[in-house]
């Protein structure tokens, strides 16, 4: 598939821009994810991105004034960020204390290829 | 039975025309309905949605008005055919109304009308509407019925009657729809506006047979049904393979403020999706739950939305894509008898958000579809129901249809400020004007409240902030409210994006008396910070008070979430924002890291490159490592 071909459909490939921050790119022969801010790498594409980050809790009427109109105070705001350059990834909204959910997890080359394939 | 057409043999150019003819005539009956209704929350709020469907009673057409209203009316369809094709039997020139969430309908006051259109004998296609009636009868003025523990302390609920018969209307059928309602003269209305818009469609259909023939007409539907198929297909195709995760909670249900959550795992394969819906909070005891008609319907309206913008909404054919997994009695998945008066704006609701957000996701993962993505916006549904002795005396109820909350972040731009309801395009807001002539309601004010709003590089846009004043009421006046996103922000970010705020309603007692000094030297109060010293109380997300005149409730809605990193914002987008009374000078320092001139609102540069350094270190200073993770719904992709 050329270049113009991958770019068009869902293929997964080097250099493609996942939201802002986070960018597709190859090593020792598998796809990974990586902070394209400063190279830091999260882990394969297959694996959500937030597990190669770290994260702090903000209370939510730490995030916004209008939210201490909330009658509860175990709901935070978990941020993710980048190890390395502390660009902010990801957010979510949380009891304190549960379990991190995935955003993402995008399929093996493998799957990509054969869907891709198939389609 | 009948032989399948085949849309292949069509010329294009005949299609085309008929297609369009058939989307007009469907915007036709709806429209048509809404002008002869007499419910303001119809014929001003647009709180409506019609649906032509095949002669097989699949989606052909959605109107583009609340989408959820009618994207569970071919299931209503599906069934009348199922239970009634013997006894009573279908007959050409009948009509059927049912409420029944179990049938087709989301909640009670969303009556559906649905018919057959007959040919020479055989049906050729079903037409349906649906509107939502100001109440149903119940316990509680407005049919939402806070404190429910089932259906059974609920309105009544009507499986599909034959309301017309034959053409001719049934007195006994309508008499008991109309019995229960609180508003018998609003109910009555809209019931003949429904079944005269239909006839207005019947004749129109009569008109395309007569010109191009019945053959033509079904090719028609095939071919429609196909194309969206492929053109849907096409799409998912374009996008990467994975699996998107999101989740979201319900506030309170009505009897306990505990949260309920919704979570999905989207996973797409080639051309199909799948919504798995599996670790959803078992149903309620209380009015939030939706049925399967429910959870559908939240499931086609976010596709809608962001994956069919430009294509028919034929679910007819979108459904024949996508695969639903969940669990039956769950709260988007509830079993009768449970109680789901408020599932249009609860569970519902829900579901459509944490769609929506997991495609936008999914959209992030794609050069080509990256543009289109949006962040949550308008989450959290804040309604309110009015009820007691109006200016002149005489009984009303009111559920009010003024809100309106901030549009989600894009990748390329802010969100909306104050936008419509999403995944409704042509829902509209009330007119204060008639509100006010209808109900001893009294507007203080509607504006954009700039702390609603979720930061990101792209930001949220602002929700509404509303002051509403009892005024003239010939009673106390009783106030339900059932909103949700009041415990937590529904607003979600996105891509390192920052929530929207809370949903709040705040009583100010004694806030204005129309014979006494203002609060603060004005005329009347401007903002809920001119109540002067009246203390406000904050209500629950689902809560009952009563409001004597010049007692004030102030309902915040929340704004959209945000798209990447706020400190990654634009300063000049900073300054603008503040020049627009959307940011001051402190709140641009705390959200993105910029420094404003308190004079020129121009941005220090160096000054907020410093700025944002400092807080990047405080980032790295007080992150942990991530540990304790749990895969979503699915299990994983």
């Amino acid at each position: 598939m050329d270049e113009q071909s991958k770019r068009a459909s869902g293929w997964i490939y080097p250099g493609l821009r996942i939201g802002e921050a986070l960018e597709v790119a190859e090593q020792e022969g598998g796809l990974v994810l990586i902070c394209n801010r400063c190279g830091h790498v999260y882990g394969p594409v297959s694996r959500d991105p937030k597990q190669g980050a770290v994260y702090r809790e903000v209370p939510l009427a730490e995030v916004n004034p209008l939210n201490a109109l909330s009658p509860r105070d175990d709901m935070v705001c978990r941020q993710y960020f980048c190890p390395g350059c502390a660009v902010m990834i990801s957010t979510n909204v949380h009891r304190r204390g549960d379990p991190h959910l995935p955003d993402m997890e995008l399929a093996p080359p493998e799957a990509n290829e054969s869907s891709s394939a198939a389609g | 039975m009948q032989a399948a057409p085949r849309g292949e043999t069509l010329d294009p150019i005949t299609y085309e025309v008929l297609r369009h003819r058939l989307w007009a005539i469907n915007d036709e009956q709806g429209l048509l309905a809404a002008q002869m209704s007499g419910s303001p929350v119809v014929y001003e709020a647009y709180d409506f949605n019609s649906a032509l469907m095949s002669y097989r009673g699949d989606t052909l057409f959605i109107g583009v008005y609340v989408t959820r209203l009618s994207l569970s009316i071919d299931i209503a369809v599906k069934n009348i055919v199922k239970d009634y094709s013997r006894d009573p039997g279908i007959h050409e020139g009948d009509m059927f109304l049912t409420n029944d969430p179990w049938v087709g309908a989301v909640h009670m006051n969303d009556y559906i009308v649905v018919a057959p259109i007959h040919h020479e004998g055989r049906v050729v296609c079903w037409t349906g509407l649906c509107m939502h009636e100001m109440d149903v009868g119940g316990p509680v003025p407005g049919s939402f019925v806070v404190g429910a523990r089932d259906i059974y302390g609920e309105a009544p609920v009507l499986p599909p009657l034959k309301v017309v018969e034959a053409g001719r209307l049934r007195p006994d059928v309508e008499r008991m729809f109309i019995r229960n309602s609180r508003t018998p003269e609003f109910n009555a209305l809209d019931l003949r506006a429904r079944i005269a818009a239909i006839n207005k469609t019947r004749q129109r259909i009569a008109e395309i047979i007569e010109t191009y023939g019945v053959d033509t007409f079904l090719a028609v539907q095939e071919r429609l049904l196909e194309d969206v198929r492929r053109r849907l297909g096409r799409r998912l195709a374009e996008l990467p393979d994975g699996a998107w995760y999101e989740h979201g909670y319900i506030d309170h249900d009505g009897s306990t403020d505990a949260l309920y959550e919704i979570k999905v795992a989207m996973t797409k394969r080639g051309e199909r999706l799948t919504f798995d819906f599996r670790g959803t909070s078992p149903q309620a005891p209380g009015m939030i739950n939706c049925t399967y008609t429910g959870l559908w319907g939240g499931v086609m309206a976010a596709m809608l939305t962001l994956l069919c913008y430009d294509m028919p909404w034929a679910t007819g054919a979108i459904s024949g894509l996508v695969e639903i997994i969940s669990e039956e009695g769950t709260v988007n998945n509830a079993r009768h008898p449970a109680a789901v008066s408020a599932a249009t704006v609860a569970a519902t609701f829900m579901t459509f958000n944490v769609c929506m957000q997991a495609i936008a996701k999914m959209y992030a993962c794609s050069e080509r579809y990256r543009g289109e993505l949006m962040a949550t916006g308008w989450p959290g549904w804040i309604g309110a129901n009015f009820s007691g002795l109006d200016q002149r005396g005489r009984y009303f109820t009111a559920t009010m249809l003024d809100t309106g909350g901030g549009g989600g972040a894009r990748s390329t731009r802010d969100g909306l400020d104050v936008e419509g309801t999403p995944g409704s395009p042509k829902m509209a807001m009330s007119n204060i004007e008639t509100v006010e002539r209808l109900y001893p309601l009294l507007y203080l004010y509607r504006k954009e409240q700039p702390a609603t709003l979720g930061p990101g590089k792209y930001r949220g846009g602002a929700g509404l902030e509303l002051g509403r004043l009892v005024h003239k009421a010939a009673s106390p006046v009783r106030c339900f409210v059932f909103g949700h996103g009041i415990n937590q922000s529904e607003a979600r970010g996105l891509m390192g994006g920052l929530p929207g705020s809370v949903n709040a309603n705040v009583v100010y007692r004694r806030a204005w008396q129309p014979q006494g000094a203002p609060a603060a030297g004005r005329s009347l109060p401007g903002g809920s910070e001119e109540m002067g010293a009246v203390e406000g109380a904050v209500l629950a997300a689902k809560d009952m008070t009563m409001l004597e005149n010049g007692d004030a409730i102030v309902t915040y809605c929340c704004g959209g979430g945000g798209y990447g990193d706020p400190l990654e914002r634009e300063p000049h987008l900073v300054s603008a924002d503040a020049a627009q009374g959307l940011c001051d000078v402190q709140s641009a320092v705390r959200l993105y890291g910029v420094v404003l001139d308190p004079q020129s609102l121009a941005p220090d540069l160096l000054a907020t490159a410093k700025t944002r350094d400092a807080v990047r270190r405080g980032r790295r200073g007080t992150s942990l490592a991530v540990e304790g993770w749990s895969v979503g719904a699915a299990g994983g992709a």
